[in-house]
């Protein structure tokens, strides 16, 4: 009897660990975004792309940033409406894409990609840095075999493509020769996409804007925005499809004002819950994540 | 929010069922509570754990997995076997070498509403090695860590296929057990 009244006790006491443990978690959690606040100003849904593939290293997320797995899982496994990449030339004019200033931090490989070649860019394995890419042995990769494999779906996601300036080798050609390269390199793999509508293009860069909007007039430039920036000069300057910003760099009412001049909006750095509920209540046309599953969540 | 009761609910259930067993039967069973980090996210999972013999337990329980990678949040559900063969003991501690299976299910993210049968699932293999403190007759705590494997079936809505992703784990966990009876 007394043995019983002791696990009764204990039960109780166990009872309420449990329940304690599990009402903190369900204060914790569990922030959403009214249904009516996540959509665009259009009234459609939010496009969720997903940064550099399935985003930034992270615990649950080990692919190599703008690798092949990384970009195929976001689309293929986790159905991103679309991918952000981060794209770079080659001397030989082919577009590859990595992130990095130099070839050095992150994968086998030594200088900028700008001064190698495609065939030396080949041989370029991602090293296995903090945990990534253990095992997996991904490489770099030129951008036309991603549009190549997209191109097959039966609907194209949307490619982002996020230029890189060339900054951390000393250019061996005039800076606007280089942009009008590639200008037509761009050009020539959006036309091999197949749907125009599709490949939208990042960049600060008044160079290759000049170029973009001279030889290929209805390709989609999205202007990669600083606070202090005078949209009003870039619109007057270029053919600008849209503004991407750091999602708590710009108000929901400054999305309005430039939604009803007809540009779409970007948000990205969309990281935490936190970060997801308040860019989707700002109502852009896309948002740039580093966590495809979690924004899904907060907009579904 | 219906998650989170659900699994209320189930922590409710194994420490009041599995005590009415004990007082009927030779009290060999436990209750935990153990939380862990794999490649899945932090989960917390509720066992009922049979000690078959002094070396050999075994658990199984429902998990809820709370993170996507980066903050808790509801869902998915999944589960946790596995086998812990207890190695050396002393008069409070007990190390351990443990293998587990654990899975957790969720839908697709469907906005366009195209269907199909599917779930997304990823499935953990691990192997670890864990020390358990006794705190007294009914209660210890104790954790783990160890690798092994994790295999993702993500299902490609469009294309109405599901994609495989593998790779290694590591996992840490934590627990807290209750066993029942004398």
């Amino acid at each position: 009897m007394r043995s019983f009244q002791t696990n009764i006790a204990g039960s109780n006491r166990l009872f309420w660990a449990v329940h304690s443990s599990l009402l903190l978690l369900l204060v914790w959690g569990c922030q959403k975004v009214e249904p009516e606040l996540a959509k665009t100003l259009d009234g459609t849904r939010i496009q969720i792309l997903g940064h550099a593939g399935t985003g930034f290293p992270a615990t649950s997320n080990r692919p190599p940033i703008n690798s092949r797995e990384s970009i195929l899982k976001a689309i293929e496994g986790w159905n991103a409406d679309g991918v952000e990449m981060d794209v770079q030339m080659s001397e030989d004019s082919t577009l590859w894409l990595y992130h990095d200033g130099t070839l050095a931090t992150q994968t086998n490989c030594q200088g900028c990609v700008y001064l190698k070649s495609s065939e030396a860019l080949k041989a370029c394995r991602y090293r296995n840095v903090n945990g990534v890419n253990v095992g997996e042995n991904e490489r770099l990769i030129p951008l036309q075999e991603i549009i190549d494999r997209f191109a097959q779906r039966k609907q194209r996601p949307f490619l982002y493509l996020d230029i890189k300036d060339p900054f951390n080798c000393p250019l061996e050609e005039a800076p606007a020769l280089y942009f009008s390269r590639m200008a037509r390199a761009l050009n020539r793999l959006v036309l091999r996409y197949n749907d125009e509508a599709k490949v939208l293009i990042e960049t600060s860069n008044s160079l290759l804007m000049a170029s973009l909007s001279k030889l290929a007039p209805g390709i989609k430039i999205i202007y990669r925005g600083q606070p202090g920036d005078n949209i009003e000069a870039l619109l007057a300057n270029y053919n600008l499809y849209g503004l991407g910003f750091n999602y708590d760099r710009v108000s929901r009412e400054q999305i309005i004002e430039w939604h009803d001049r007809g540009l779409k909006l970007v948000l990205w750095d969309v990281r935490i819950r936190k970060a997801a509920v308040e860019a989707a209540e700002k109502s852009p046309d896309f948002i740039i994540t580093d966590n495809i599953p979690l924004l899904q969540a907060v907009i579904r | 929010m219906k998650s989170i009761l659900l699994c209320l609910c189930l922590c409710w259930l194994v420490g009041h069922q599995s005590l009415a067993q004990v007082e009927k039967t030779n009290p060999k069973w436990a209750a935990a509570i153990g939380s862990s980090l794999s490649w899945s996210g932090i989960d917390l999972s509720v066992r009922f754990v049979w000690c078959e013999s002094r070396q050999n337990v075994f658990y199984i329980g429902p998990r809820l997995l709370l993170t996507n990678s980066y903050l808790p949040l509801e869902g998915p559900w999944g589960l946790v076997v596995g086998y812990r063969r207890n190695v050396l003991h002393s008069k409070r501690l007990t190390s351990f070498v443990q293998a587990d299976y654990k899975a957790v299910f969720s839908a697709p993210y469907d906005p366009a509403n195209l269907g199909g049968d599917f779930l997304n699932s990823i499935h953990e293999w691990h192997v670890s090695y864990g020390l358990e403190y006794s705190l007294g007759r009914h209660w210890s705590v104790g954790s783990t860590f160890g690798g092994g494997f994790y295999l993702e079936r993500l299902t490609d809505l469009l294309e109405q296929k599901q994609n495989s992703f593998t790779g290694y784990s590591s996992q840490i966990q934590l627990f807290v057990h209750y066993f029942f009876g004398k």
